[in-house]
């Protein structure tokens, strides 16, 4: 690797690390000034600072603030030390945004769709999709994997782990 | 004495405690092994079959299942990344750079050896060492639970991967979100902003496999070619040599296992990951750790199966269950008609001795049932990442769901699967998320119920055992800040020596 490349690379790191640190400061405020107040609701009856609900979540809130300017200063400061993995790593798939997309809305549906249309339909549906995102081509892996694997877990959180599994539209049938 | 073994030995030996045994730790290891569904699950799934087996056959199944269970947790963490039970993410951090490498039956057989050797001294504590230890974890209160917490927080350090900052930050955040829930002192909200599914506090479960597994799912599908190919398992095999050198560490592992299984809500997360931090700490080559140090396996799991054994202690010895496991396994004595405490050893002494053997045998059964679990499990292994990750996306879905079934559960788990690949992209360890979030319920607690008894802060200095925690909590800090500021120093100066060139 040129030293041109490495200089860049470290440039690069040192701005990631310089800008999560900035983020991470930037959130310890906004829970220290707006969550914090709004989320936790704290008794007038408090005695002792240590007791009140809101003394740990300010305590820790201000601490990652602490650690993240720390973490700035450092970035900022000294040599940017590479991760073990920089670099090795391979780079993004052609399609990976469109992929991502993909998973995210199959994601969405693993969340949305079991109350409505059951558990089992929903995994198949998501197992066979995701097989197919992943290269597979073959049928009888797609349907056979897609369709088998899903359903023997199912059986087996439903009636051995006795896990009352969301069975949607299919209620009176399973 | 000799008589009440020999009766023990007589009420041991029947085919169906030795069934009982053998079907627990087989089913244990199974359900182990799946994410989502955890020993504890699986005791209380167990414990309606022991209505009509005799005492012992009944508390051994549900034994066996407990002990199976607690290493069947290893078995995914090593494979998929994915821990079947909380303790089982300290095993993941050299487990899966193992896998990773081909060695997932090195792994495994590791993890193995160092459960059956750790169980088999947590059995004998149990036998040899109940009642004293039962009597030191007696002396512990609020602010020696507190002081024995921070001790245990100190391990954030060693599990900070490469930039302890950014652990630390980790650890923090870990720490808050254990906050939400209800107050334990006042019953009031704290970021739950008035959804009744978050009173409760996040779930565990849907945290831990959304912070491990899910981030190799989505990770899978971003990158050009697949991440990680683990080559085929069957053929790494723990050489004497890896052996010995990790000997120390199981036997420290086991230690720690013991004394913090005796201590109630301790836990076996707890255990491993102190375990792992003292063996990072006390290696030649710290920095090999988290990259798959066969070393590192050793002792969280060593830690993590110490702990099976002790459980017991406090609830046999003094009728007090540890944790949710222990409780179970005392309303299956209460169930037969025994009441465990200083009069079992009295009134019941055969069947205490019973117990004790079929225990002993417990630890044997594990190493047969975990070779066999071995053999089939590592071929997950071998299976085309594409095929097996919408595999582990579905059992990350339904063990999430089985938790409380409740898909806001399945939320809680995608969500910190995003947090945790996020993690993953900016080089920050989600170990010392897991540690914190599991140790801060118990850390807030102990600490604001060491205020309610005394408004003095002289309370956290009242005893010997406070005195030995904080002595060891700050060697441990000093030890483990001045070894990593070291390391990122050596590492500088080669970077500014190269730069100078």
């Amino acid at each position: 690797m040129s030293d041109n490349t490495i200089e860049a690379d470290a440039r690069r790191g040192r701005r990631r690390e310089i800008v999560f640190a900035g983020l991470t400061l930037a959130a310890s405020a906004l829970f220290a000034l707006i969550v914090i107040p709004r989320g936790v609701t704290t008794p007038a009856s408090v005695k002792h600072l240590p007791l009140s609900p809101a003394f740990l979540p300010y305590l820790l809130t201000a601490s990652i603030g602490v650690f993240a300017l720390i973490h700035m200063l450092e970035a900022i400061f000294a040599p940017h030390i590479p991760a073990e993995d920089e670099g090795a790593q391979p780079g993004m798939h052609p399609r990976w945004k469109g992929r991502v997309l993909m998973l995210c809305a199959l994601l969405a549906l693993y969340l949305f769709l079991p109350d409505q249309l059951g558990m089992l339909p929903t995994s198949i549906l998501v197992t066979v999709a995701l097989l197919a995102i992943g290269g597979e081509r073959r049928p009888l892996i797609l349907l056979g994997v897609g369709i088998s694997v899903p359903l023997l877990v199912y059986l087996f959180f439903a009636h051995v782990a006795q896990v009352p599994l969301p069975t949607g539209i299919f209620e009176d049938w399973m | 004495m000799l008589e009440n073994i020999a009766s023990g030995f007589e009420l041991f030996f029947t085919i169906s405690n030795l069934l009982a045994i053998t079907a627990g730790v087989c089913l244990g290891v199974v359900v182990g092994a799946i994410p989502g569904l955890t020993a504890t699950m699986a005791v209380a799934l167990a414990l309606p079959f022991t209505f009509n087996l005799d005492p012992v056959t009944g508390i051994l199944l549900l034994v066996g299942v407990y002990k199976g269970g607690v290493f069947g947790g290893s078995i995914t963490a090593i494979l998929i990344r994915a821990p079947g039970t909380p303790a089982a993410a300290c095993t993941l951090l050299d487990g899966y750079p193992l896998a990773q490498k081909g060695q997932a039956g090195k792994a495994l057989n590791m993890a193995l050896y160092a459960s059956c050797i750790a169980d088999f001294l947590s059995n004998l504590s149990l036998i040899f060492f109940a009642s004293l230890i039962a009597g030191l974890a007696l002396a512990f209160g609020p602010p020696e639970y507190f002081w024995l917490i921070c001790f245990s927080l100190t391990v954030v350090i060693s599990i900070s991967g490469d930039s302890l900052t950014k652990g630390l930050i980790s650890g923090l955040m870990g720490l808050l979100t254990s906050t939400v829930g209800l107050d334990l002192v006042y019953g009031t909200q704290r970021f739950t902003f008035d959804n009744f599914n978050l009173m409760g506090g996040v779930s565990y479960i849907p945290l831990l496999i959304g912070l491990f597994a899910l981030p190799e799912v989505i990770d899978f599908y971003v990158r050009k070619v697949a991440p990680v190919v683990v080559k085929t398992a069957d053929k790494s095999r723990v050489t004497l040599e890896e052996f010995k050198g990790s000997l120390l560490s199981i036997l420290r592992g086991s230690f720690i296992g013991v004394i913090i299984g005796t201590i109630p809500g301790a836990g076996a997360t707890a255990a491993a990951f102190l375990s792992y931090g003292e063996a990072r700490r006390t290696s030649r080559s710290p920095e090999t750790f988290g990259k798959g140090n066969v070393e590192g396996v050793a002792a969280s799991e060593a830690g993590n199966n110490g702990v099976a054994g002790a459980t017991l202690i406090p609830l046999l010895a003094l009728g007090i269950p540890g944790d949710v496991v222990t409780a179970v396994i005392l309303g299956a004595f209460m169930l037969q008609g025994l009441t465990p405490g200083p009069l079992m050893f009295q009134d019941n002494i055969t069947i205490i001795y019973a117990i004790f053997i079929g225990l002993m045998l417990s630890s044997i059964v594990l190493l047969g049932s975990g070779k066999l679990a071995i053999r089939y499990f590592a071929r997950i292994a071998d299976i085309p990442r594409h095929i097996l990750l919408p595999v582990v996306l579905m059992f990350c879905v339904f063990g999430s769901y089985a938790v409380q079934s409740q898909m806001f559960d399945v939320g809680v788990m995608l969500a910190f699967g995003l947090l945790g690949y996020m993690m993953m992209k900016i080089g920050m360890a989600a170990a010392p998320f897991l540690m914190a979030f599991i140790l801060g319920p118990l850390f807030e607690d102990n600490l604001r119920r060491s205020f309610l008894i005394s408004e003095d802060i002289m309370i956290f200095f009242r005893s010997p055992i406070c005195w030995i925690f904080i002595v060891i909590t700050i060697f441990s800090l000093f030890v483990g800040i001045r070894r990593e500021l070291r390391a990122t120093r050596a590492k500088r100066d080669v970077i500014r020596s190269k730069g100078t060139k």
